[in-house]
């Protein structure tokens, strides 16, 4: 290792603790703007349940409304972390080092905020165990035939995967800000987080193993959660909803959603916590990157599984196709066509266009637009049964729309909340790319790690390669 | 405490991998075995950037064994509650291939991960009651250092004699000795 | 064993609703206003489908009365994740309300659109409560359900039988809807007996399953003269 490299990496170490240590108000605040959020959702939950879940939109025959569409929406999400760290890991990706952290986090939340809307969404919230496989009275157990049930094992492996997946490489971390911290109520905090890690040889290696392990293990639960959500509605005989496509369509949704997310959550973290020298214009290029191939991949998708409806012309399913491309969901449905294809290929696909900002406003957009496409897959077939008589149309009550708005808030108060406690970088996995790239050994992919060449020449986000 | 007694814990932080390989490789020659030194790091290290022997893990062993054990029980959950429980269904199987399937498919990762997971704790020793042998894996007065990016030193075990001397030897290179 | 069937006789049916009317006050079924029933909240477990052929003033109506069609490979079952509802040994596709979580799963994959869900909690302001039927349970809030065919009628006529000692007569039990059809246009009885009347108009050449396309195999049989073009659109 040469001693320019060495004292070069000394240096990003130390302004990477100096940038996690600073204490933001904006975080702060933005807590407690989201936990008036918080507030809010909690409202509505409790007037539904002391009210009915007549208080909802929903009727015969749109039995599934808002609560169906961002709980596919908000599993959508969770696939940014997990599944993107997961195949950057696994394809030892350099770049991927400073993300990890961010997206894993952004899973495990997300998550637990769309494995909540399936109980929002029941009649009687109050027996949701009943669907849990437990020893009753009766000895009747759930029926493992529905795909609901298959949802709880899915969801419950990957909510389970993705937290231990986001706090084993996360004790090293917390060992370091319990190591900073001063005696007291902080210090014990990040004590019982890091379990005792000392950084030795036998714990490092057990935990390289470990990581590995995961990471290429959470990669098929990722796809089959996104896939049996997908069934749901594709198992059902309900036009518009069974298509063999649907697994893959929504997987590959999900994805698209999870890395806009990403990148509006990199975008900010950049900029409120000065992190320029660590998220890089590279990082942002080479996601920019991964975003419009998903992009281009959901757009086909959504062509194919149209264009098979729309040729075959079977009576019922043309019904509901038309609805969507001509009839009552047309605005929503070109809408989603535009932000979710024409705006991101158009702009992503010049370099100039994968920058934080630009990649954060159309990351806004997608999520509009894989928003909508969950509004449409779930509503439109639904009001267009196949008996003309039952025709029907849906609109959202207050209840449903501050559930949505404030399932928004309890998510950004948890994120923030983690990044206020916990390195969002991860702090060892970076050290350990300067190492690499110190060392030489790993060829120009380690250099990719160490972002500037000289330490003192303050090169905003340069990323030489 | 007597002058006699082999237990004395010499700490040295050095801010390079190269400079703790010297002072390992000098007290590995004076005789001191391999088994009390303890390296702390702030990143995992290379294989042959020390002399000394490889960490073993058996992580993969025990993932594979809670993929087993975790798919047995979803598959005994899946069919045998509709078996023992067999209500009518109309025609339809009672035990159903595919949604078997799936949940077994879910219960052997949701095994595999926690038992991994399980294992590097209890490897590492960061399970509750397991602490690693040897006075390994405590907190050291000076493990503010490798948060902070330096490397730590700990032998264990040495007499007097034996301590004096590697605190001179570390004295060179060393950041801070204890 | 039997198989509990039902016949409608379109060509019979003059859409005049007296079984709708005689299914809620048999099953205790809740009346939940003009504001709810627009928003597509109504809960009779069967309504008349009304569909109208023709150009003004040459217009014929056609009336249908949709009910479950109690499948022999019902799409509403598998998909249920807590067994409320489930097959019984009779051919009924039964509710166990104290089951149920209200998923509504089931409904979304009836091709029927035939089941109906408690938004709230059912209110009968006294005197209504008086004529509840005490043979019915009044369901609470959040839970699904849909036409038994009356299966309380059908315990109570086996019931009946068993104390004397004898078998179910055909035509001994008879549901609300076709008691009180003015036209005698439903038949029901057991599809398993081919002398029951349900079997003999089953038999008949007008005879037809509404979707039956999908092979739900519904235990609902109607019958028509004319041919009963499935409605599109």
């Amino acid at each position: 290792m040469t001693s320019e490299v060495q004292a070069s990496a000394r240096a990003l170490d130390g302004e990477l603790l100096g940038r996690l240590d600073r204490r933001r108000p904006g975080l702060f605040i933005g807590s407690l703007a989201s936990g008036a959020l918080v507030l809010v959702f909690f409202y509505c939950w409790g007037y539904q349940i002391a009210n009915g879940i007549g208080v909802t939109g929903i009727n015969r025959p749109v039995f599934w409304g808002f609560y169906i569409i961002n709980f596919v929406f908000w599993i959508g999400i969770s696939h940014a972390g997990t599944l993107i760290s997961a195949i950057l890991r696994v394809t030892k990706a350099e770049w991927r080092r400073p993300v990890t952290r961010s997206a894993e986090a952004i899973t495990l939340f997300a998550l637990a905020i769309g494995g909540l809307f399936p109980l929002i969404h029941l009649g009687r919230v109050t027996i949701f165990y009943y669907m849990i496989p437990y020893p009753n009275s009766r000895m009747l157990w759930p029926n493992f035939r529905s795909p609901l049930v298959w949802d709880i094992a899915a969801i419950t492996t990957y909510i389970i995967g993705s937290a231990l997946y986001l706090f084993l490489p996360l004790i090293p971390d917390a060992a370091v800000m319990r190591d900073r911290a001063a005696a007291g109520l902080k210090k014990r905090f990040y004590a019982i987080l890091a379990l005792g890690w000392r950084g030795t040889a036998q714990q490092w290696h057990s935990l390289e193993w470990g990581i590995r392990i995961l990471a290429v293990a959470i990669i098929p639960v990722a796809v089959s959660v996104h896939t049996i959500v997908s069934w749901d509605f594709a198992m059902t005989q309900t036009p518009g909803w069974k298509s063999t496509i649907f697994g893959p369509y929504f997987v590959v949704g999900a994805i698209f959603s999870g890395i806009a997310v990403l990148m509006i959550a990199m975008a900010l973290l950049r900029r409120g916590l000065a992190l320029e020298r660590f998220l890089t214009d590279r990082v942002f290029n080479n996601l920019g990157l991964l975003f419009v191939t998903m992009s281009l991949v959901w757009g086909y998708f959504t062509f194919a599984e149209h264009l098979t409806v729309w040729y075959s012309g079977d009576l019922f399913e043309k019904n509901v196709h038309h609805v969507l491309l001509h009839g009552d969901f047309a605005v929503p449905f070109w809408t989603m066509v535009v932000v979710n294809l024409v705006i991101p290929v158009a702009v992503l696909s010049f370099p100039r266009g994968r920058r934080p900002l630009p990649t954060a406003l159309v990351g806004c957009g997608v999520l509009v637009g894989m928003w909508l496409e969950r509004f449409l897959i779930v509503v439109p077939a639904l009001s267009t049964p196949r008996l003309a008589y039952s025709i029907g149309d849906y609109l959202p009550s207050w209840v449903e729309l501050g559930i949505m708005i404030g399932a928004v808030g309890v998510f950004a108060c948890l994120y923030f909340t983690f990044t206020q406690l916990l390195p969002i970088v991860s702090v060892w996995e970076m050290r350990e790319g300067w190492r690499h790239a110190g060392s030489g050994g790993e060829g120009g992919k380690a250099a990719e790690a160490v972002p500037t060449s000289g330490a003192a020449s303050p090169v905003p986000g340069g990323g030489a390669a | 405490m007597t002058a006699a007694t082999q237990d004395h814990l010499v700490e040295a932080v050095f801010e390079r991998v190269e400079d703790v390989r010297a002072v390992v490789e000098a007290v590995l020659e004076s005789g001191v075995a391999a088994s009390q030194v303890e390296v702390r790091s702030p990143a995992p290290l290379e294989e042959d950037e020390l002399p000394l022997p490889k960490p073993k893990s058996r992580v993969l062993l025990f993932a594979l064994a809670g993929a087993v054990l975790g798919g047995l029980t979803a598959f005994g959950l899946a069919a045998g509650t509709a078996l023992a429980y067999p209500l009518p269904t109309g025609g339809m199987s009672i035990v159903a291939g595919p949604p078997v399937g799936v949940v077994t498919y879910e219960g052997t990762a949701l095994g595999l991960i926690i038992m991994t997971v399980l294992r590097v704790l209890w490897e590492g020793g960061l399970l509750p009651g397991r602490a690693i042998r040897g006075g390994r894996g405590r907190a050291s007065a000076l493990d503010h250092h490798v948060a902070s990016g330096r490397l730590l030193l700990r032998v264990h075990g040495l007499s007097e004699e034996q301590a004096g001397r590697l605190r001179g030897l570390s004295r060179g290179s060393a950041v801070d000795v204890g | 064993m039997t198989r509990w069937g039902m016949a409608i006789d379109l060509d019979r049916c003059t859409g005049c609703e007296a079984c709708v009317v005689a299914c809620a006050a048999e099953n205790n079924i809740q009346t939940v206003g003009e504001e709810q029933a627009r928003e597509g909240r109504a809960m009779h477990w069967l309504r008349i489908e009304r569909y109208y052929e023709g150009e003004f003033p040459d217009v014929r109506t056609r009336f249908m009365p949709v009910l479950c069609q109690q499948c022999g490979a019902a799409p509403c079952e598998p998909v249920c994740p807590v067994y409320a509802t489930y097959r019984n040994p009779e051919g009924l596709n039964a509710m166990v309300y104290s089951r149920c979580i209200g998923t509504r799963f089931c409904a979304n994959n009836c091709p029927y659109t035939v089941r109906v869900f408690n938004w709230f909690d059912a209110e009968f302001p006294a005197p209504l409560d008086s004529q509840l039927n005490p043979d019915v349970s009044v369901r609470p809030g959040g839970v699904m359900e849909k036409c038994t065919f009356c299966v309380q009628r059908i315990q109570a006529g086996k019931d009946d039988a068993a104390q004397e000692d004898r078998e179910v007569a055909d035509g001994e039990i008879k549901t609300a809807c076709q008691q009180s059809c003015p036209t005698k246009a439903i038949a029901f009885g057991d599809l398993e007996d081919p002398d029951s009347e349900v079997s003999r108009w089953a038999e008949s050449p007008r005879a037809f399953s509404l979707l039956g396309d999908l092979d739900t195999r519904p235990g609902v049989v109607y019958l028509s003269g004319t041919e009963w073009r499935e409605p599109a659109e």
